[in-house]
C-alpha cells in the first residue's frame, strides 16, 4: 500500500531490545526503505522467561541511541491495561521519565492510552518532561459513553499536559473514526469546569489535537487553510 | 435468623473496596453473600471483565475472606471468583490461605501484594482527603484555616469525614483530636502555601479514580445487566 500511495501513509515501526543486533539491523533497513520516523514499543511483552522490559534496560538504551542516530524521533510507548506480570503494574510509566529526561533533546515519547487507567501518575511524569506527549487512545470514545467523565479527564490532561502535547486516536481499525472526530470536534468543555479549573477547550485546542500536534511530531505539510490563524496583531 | 446474619455478612463485606476504585464491592455490584443455616458463608466475586488484574482480584477475594470470617455466628467462608481467567487459582488459594506469590507461582517477582496495596492506599486517601478538605475551602474556610484545623474539631455529621478519617486509619495516621486534619500520607502537616498545589494534584488523582469507577462500572452493568438471581451455597 506505501508502494502504491507512497505520500499517503507513513510507516511506523517497532522493536523489541530482546531481538539485539538483528533487530538493530533490521531497524536500520526500515528506516533507509521507508524513512520510518517513528516506532511502538509494548514493553510488557513477555517472552520466554523474560516479564517485559524497561526503557532504562541498557539493551533498550542502545536501540534509543539507534533511533536518535537514524532520526526515528517519535517512540510511542504503549502504556495502558495489561495482563502480565500477574502483580505488577505494566501500566507503570516511570521509565519514561528518565528516558525523556536523558534524551531530551533527541526523541520525543508519546506515552499511549496516557497510561490508563493511572493517568495520574502519567501526568505527574509529563509535567516535567517537555518532550512527553499523551496518545488518547481509549480515553477518546468516553467523550461518547461517559462525557462528563470524558471532561474532567481531559480538562486534568489539558491542565497538566496541555493541548500542544495531546493528540488524537481513534484505536483500532473496527469502524471508521468520523463519529469520534465529529463528537471531539461537538464537544463542549462543561461552563463548572472551564470556572473551577479555569481550563477551556478551544476550537484552536481541537484542531492541534486532532491534526496539527501530530503533523508537528512527524514534519507534515499543513495546508495553509488548515492553520491555525496567525497571532492578531496587536492593536495600536 | 440466617437472613439476619445475611444482613450483617452483606454489611461486614461492604467495608470491602476495590483497592483502584476505593469503592466498596458490594455498591459497584462486584461481591455478593449468602449464608446457610449451619453459619456457612458463600461469596461471590463477579468482576467487570474476565481480564480484570489478578493482583485485584486476590486483594479482593482475600480482604472479603478476612472481613465475613469476623461475623461473629459464621463458621467458615468459601470465597468463589467467577467468569474470570484465574478464577481457579483465586479461588484455590484464598480458600486455602495461600499467598499470591503462592497460588502463582512463576508468574510474579515474589514480592507480595503489600506495595501495590499500599500504593492505592495512598491515592484513595488523596482522593478522600481532596474531597473534604475542598468542601471546607468552599464553605468560606482559608488556606491558613484548613491547615491550622485538628481532627476534634471536624463535623461529624459531615458525609466526606468519616470515610477520610478511615482511610488515614488504614496509613496509620493519628485520628487524636489534637491531630491535623491537612496532612501528608505520612502524617506530617500541609503547609498553608503549599495548600492548592497539592489539592491540584490530589483533584487529578480522585478524577482519575472516579473516571476508572465509571468505567468499571460501565462494564461490569454490561456484563451483568441484572442482579437479582440469587446465590445459593
Amino acid at each position: 500500500m506505501k508502494e502504491r500511495h507512497p505520500d499517503r501513509f507513513i510507516l511506523n515501526s517497532c522493536w523489541d531490545p530482546r531481538d539485539g543486533e538483528a533487530g538493530l539491523r533490521k531497524l536500520e533497513e526500515e528506516v533507509a526503505r521507508w524513512g520510518i520516523r517513528g516506532v511502538k514499543l509494548y514493553t510488557a511483552e513477555w517472552r520466554g522467561s523474560s516479564k517485559g522490559w524497561k526503557l532504562t534496560d541498557p539493551e533498550a538504551r542502545r536501540y534509543l541511541d539507534k533511533c536518535a542516530e537514524l532520526g526515528v524521533v517519535n517512540i510511542h510507548v504503549h502504556k495502558g491495561p495489561t495482563i502480565w506480570p500477574l502483580n505488577k503494574d505494566a501500566f507503570d510509566a516511570s521509565d519514561v521519565d528518565d528516558v525523556a529526561t536523558e534524551y531530551r533533546d533527541s526523541l520525543r515519547f508519546i506515552v499511549e492510552h496516557c497510561g490508563m487507567p493511572r493517568i495520574d501518575d502519567f501526568c505527574w511524569i509529563a509535567v516535567q518532561e517537555p518532550n512527553v506527549y499523551g496518545g488518547l487512545a481509549v480515553l477518546m470514545p468516553f467523550v461518547h459513553a461517559r462525557p462528563r467523565y470524558f471532561a474532567e479527564v481531559l480538562s486534568e490532561l489539558l491542565w497538566w499536559v496541555g493541548e500542544d502535547r495531546l493528540t488524537f486516536a481513534s484505536d483500532y481499525a473496527l469502524w471508521s473514526p468520523r463519529w469520534l472526530i465529529e463528537k471531539f470536534v461537538d464537544f463542549q468543555m462543561p461552563e463548572d469546569i472551564k470556572e473551577q479549573k479555569g481550563i477551556d477547550l478551544t476550537t484552536e485546542g481541537k484542531r492541534k489535537i486532532l491534526g496539527l500536534n501530530a503533523a508537528k511530531l512527524y514534519d507534515l505539510e499543513v495546508p495553509a487553510e488548515l492553520q491555525l490563524a496567525p497571532a492578531a496583531p496587536a492593536a495600536v | 435468623m440466617a437472613s439476619d446474619l445475611t444482613a450483617r455478612v452483606t454489611g461486614a463485606l461492604d467495608t470491602v473496596t476495590d483497592p483502584e476504585l476505593d469503592r466498596s464491592v458490594v455498591e459497584l455490584g462486584f461481591a455478593r453473600a449468602a449464608v446457610d443455616d449451619a453459619g456457612r458463608a458463600l461469596v461471590e466475586l463477579r468482576l467487570p471483565t474476565f481480564w480484570c488484574a489478578a493482583n485485584f482480584a486476590y486483594l479482593m477475594a482475600a480482604d472479603a475472606r478476612d472481613a465475613v470470617a469476623a461475623v461473629p455466628g459464621i463458621r467458615s467462608v468459601t470465597v468463589r471468583l467467577v467468569d474470570h481467567f484465574v478464577a481457579d487459582e483465586v479461588t484455590a488459594s484464598v480458600n486455602g490461605g495461600r499467598s499470591f506469590d503462592e497460588a502463582f507461582p512463576d508468574q510474579t517477582d515474589g514480592r507480595g501484594l503489600e506495595e501495590l496495596r499500599r500504593f492505592f492506599w495512598v491515592k484513595a486517601f488523596h482522593a478522600r482527603q481532596e474531597v473534604l478538605l475542598q468542601g471546607l475551602l468552599s464553605r468560606g474556610r482559608s488556606d491558613v484555616e484548613v491547615c491550622a484545623l485538628r481532627v476534634g474539631s471536624l463535623d461529624a455529621g459531615d458525609p466526606e469525614t468519616r470515610p477520610y478519617l478511615e482511610r488515614r486509619e488504614r496509613l496509620g495516621i493519628s485520628n487524636a483530636a489534637e491531630a491535623p486534619v491537612a496532612v501528608h500520607p505520612n502524617g506530617q502537616p500541609i503547609a498553608a502555601e503549599r495548600l492548592d498545589a497539592y489539592l491540584t494534584r490530589a483533584r487529578m488523582t480522585r478524577v482519575c479514580m472516579e473516571a476508572n469507577g465509571s468505567l468499571c462500572g460501565g462494564l461490569h452493568a454490561t456484563r451483568y445487566p441484572t442482579q437479582e438471581e440469587e446465590t445459593t451455597v
